[in-house]
């Protein structure tokens, strides 16, 4: 029987030409063997039927004989054809076992038989599949690049490699889920300066990145903001160029990294900072001016000059509790303060808290009351913030309260909580300022209307002072009817059993 | 004390600066109005008779550069604003080359700043030895002639 193996150079014609023509669906080879044979049994029955019904013909016998011995024999060679494709498959890949060489060598077999075409589409598709790999065979082998090569894969890292003018032809993970790109999808060949919004005609800063970024130098840096799907994302993109070797071709490195969490961090960084320093800036404006006001009035009257020292003192006070807030503060909000736990009795500490400002509270003769119960239980905290938390809070309450009215300070505990209430005769807040009042450097239309001065950190920074020690301050106000100011703080320490 | 005939108004939200440079204007021999907001003083200037405007520029309700603005687009042409010093506080964020020609301000003074030398550039701006010695009653606000050395500055016809 001729062999059927055609050179490797007639596959792709081998194959368009069996793909093009419909071929019959024969049944399965064993099924048409069988068949065949079925088909031999039933003529040599019949003949021998035939012979046995006239014995005394022996010529007739003779003749039966020699259909038998045909069918025999046809049967034979059509089983032989029939499996003719199976035999050239078996040869190939015997072949291929003996010399114990690549698969390659397998060669198609010409024919328009399913069995010849899946075998050619087979050897297509795997010679296809070798093609992409021919590369990678040699350096598969070493151990030292399968490693490197993992690494890259695993490494939280958004790389991608392109060729010299940007087209992707490898890219990380990483890569594909800050791009929003589908890692299943093959994204070999599109275009990354595309996708980082490089090619944007609308934008006029885009072109000369384009051109740094393709262009000689070894190593660029450039921060973009670019478009994902509906998020714009902050990156920092760092490209290098890949020196060309045998084998393989020039191309860029980039390492996209997201920095959009940093730069919101920095810019409320900046914000604050820009507040504090215009907030810093206040009281020092003061300091300098009145001391200088002292310094060149020689005849300056001496109840002025106290005035003005006074002013002085209390601006540096001022300057003073400003660092130790706006540090707190801000240390509180980062979460870095790490508060002291200690037992704490709140009563002598409320008492002497009113002590430090009933000075304050007769100047504008304000009747600064307490009503406090006779024992409350402890709380687990922290003495001297707790304290500059509850000054703050009754400060405030004698600052906004008008000449000859009344602050009152209360103290009770239920089972689980301690309230202080401070309640205040001043205007009132009116109510969608009543949670803005608690924010940094917020303050309230009606305090920036009147003389009353203050850096709006004090209510910021007693609430986180509340909230650090697990507890809260609520705020209850009417305008008109003055506030109350509520700290709740856990009950907390040995002596809870001593209300 | 004798009342000047130049007024100066302040417009500045801190009630402690306010008073230190009120006081060290005053001492220069000029007469000192102030309001604690950027509208308060809008409405004063309408009324007339402010010689000199000084501002801070971050204040509650109507800001100094809200001030500038409103002054700048003000639709009485025959309205004759004071020449402006503005205060801040802001440092270098701001670009006071470009505010100073935009408003046409006499200065931008950075705080923390001596009042001393406010009055000094004030004192330097009206002309004060010349002017009072030469014209002891000021025209109202509107007549350019009280000044010696410049005519107030006028704002909103550009």
């Amino acid at each position: 029987m001729a062999d059927l193996s055609a050179p490797d150079s007639s596959v792709s014609t081998t194959i368009d030409e069996t793909a093009s023509r419909s071929a019959t669906r024969l049944p399965p080879v064993t099924t048409r063997v069988g068949l065949l044979f079925i088909t031999m049994a039933v003529a040599i029955l019949l003949c021998a039927v035939l012979a046995h019904s006239s014995p005394e013909r022996a010529r007739f016998h003779s003749v039966m004989w020699i259909i038998a011995l045909a069918t025999c024999a046809i049967g034979g060679v059509t089983a032989m054809s029939s499996v003719r494709t199976l035999r050239v498959v078996e040869k190939e890949l015997r072949r291929r076992r003996k010399g114990g060489r690549q698969w390659q060598n397998v060669r198609p077999i010409v024919g328009n038989d399913p069995v010849s075409e899946g075998w050619n589409q087979l050897i297509h598709d795997a010679s296809q599949c070798d093609n992409d790999r021919q590369p990678r065979v040699a350096a598969a082998l070493d151990q030292e690049v399968i490693t490197l090569a993992r690494a890259m894969r695993g490494m939280p890292v958004a790389w991608v490699i392109t060729d010299a003018d940007g087209a992707i032809r490898f890219l990380g993970p990483t890569t594909c889920g800050l791009l929003d790109l589908s890692e299943t999808d093959d994204q070999t060949g599109r275009d990354l300066p595309k996708l980082i919004g490089l090619r944007d005609q609308d934008d006029p800063s885009a072109e000369s990145v384009l051109q740094q970024m393709l262009g000689p130098i070894r190593m660029v840096h450039q921060r973009r903001t670019i478009q994902v799907g509906s998020k714009q994302l902050h990156v920092r993109i760092t490209r290098s160029r890949l020196p060309g070797r045998s084998g393989d071709g020039e191309g860029l490195a980039w390492v996209l990294n997201d920095v959009t969490q940093q730069r919101i961090a920095t810019e409320a960084r900046d914000q604050f900072l820009m507040t504090a320093t215009h907030e810093l800036r206040t009281p020092l404006t003061n300091l300098q001016a009145y001391a200088e006001a002292l310094q060149e009035e020689d005849d300056l009257e001496v109840e002025r000059q106290k005035e003005f020292c006074n002013v002085i003192n209390s601006e540096a006070n001022r300057l003073g509790r400003l660092v130790d807030q706006l540090l707190t503060v801000s240390q509180m909000e980062a979460g870095s303060m790490v508060p002291n736990r200690h037992e704490l009795e709140l009563l002598p500490m409320l008492e002497q808290v009113t002590d430090q400002l009933k000075g304050q509270a007769e100047q504008k003769q304000i009747t600064l009351a307490t009503n406090l119960a006779v024992k409350l239980p402890t709380v687990l905290g922290d003495r001297d913030k707790l304290q500059a938390a509850i000054v703050n809070l009754v400060g405030n309450a004698i600052k906004y309260t008008p000449e000859n009215g009344q602050v009152v300070v209360r103290c009770s505990a239920d089972d689980r909580w301690i309230r202080i209430d401070i309640e205040d005769d001043g205007p009132g807040i009116p109510e969608d300022e009543q949670e803005r009042v608690f924010e940094k450097f917020f303050r309230g239309a009606a305090t920036r209307d009147a003389d009353q001065r203050g850096n709006g950190l004090g209510l910021a920074f007693a609430r986180e002072i509340a909230r650090l020690h697990g507890g809260e301050i609520d705020l209850q106000s009417n305008i008109g009817d003055g506030s109350v100011f509520t700290m709740r703080l856990p009950i907390g320490g040995r002596s809870r059993s001593g209300v | 004390m004798t009342h000047s005939p130049i007024t100066v108004l302040i417009a500045e939200d801190d009630p402690v600066f306010r008073r230190v440079m009120g006081f060290s204007i005053a001492r220069s021999g000029l007469t000192v109005e102030s309001v604690s907001d950027g509208d308060a003083a809008y409405h004063r200037l309408c009324q007339g008779g402010v010689h000199f405007l000084v501002t801070d520029h971050q204040m509650p309700i109507c800001s100094g550069l809200e001030l500038l603005d409103r002054m700048a687009n003000t639709t009485n042409r025959e309205q004759k604003w004071p020449p402006v010093i503005l205060c801040t506080a802001k440092g270098l964020e701001l670009d006071s080359q470009a505010l100073e020609s935009r408003y046409n301000l006499i200065a931008v003074m950075h705080k923390p700043f001596s009042p001393r030398k406010l009055s000094e550039t004030i004192l330097q701006h009206i002309g004060k030895p010349e002017f009072t010695s030469s014209s002891p009653c000021l025209p109202p606000l509107g007549h350019d002639g009280g000044f010696a050395s410049e005519p107030p500055q006028v704002h909103g016809d550009g």
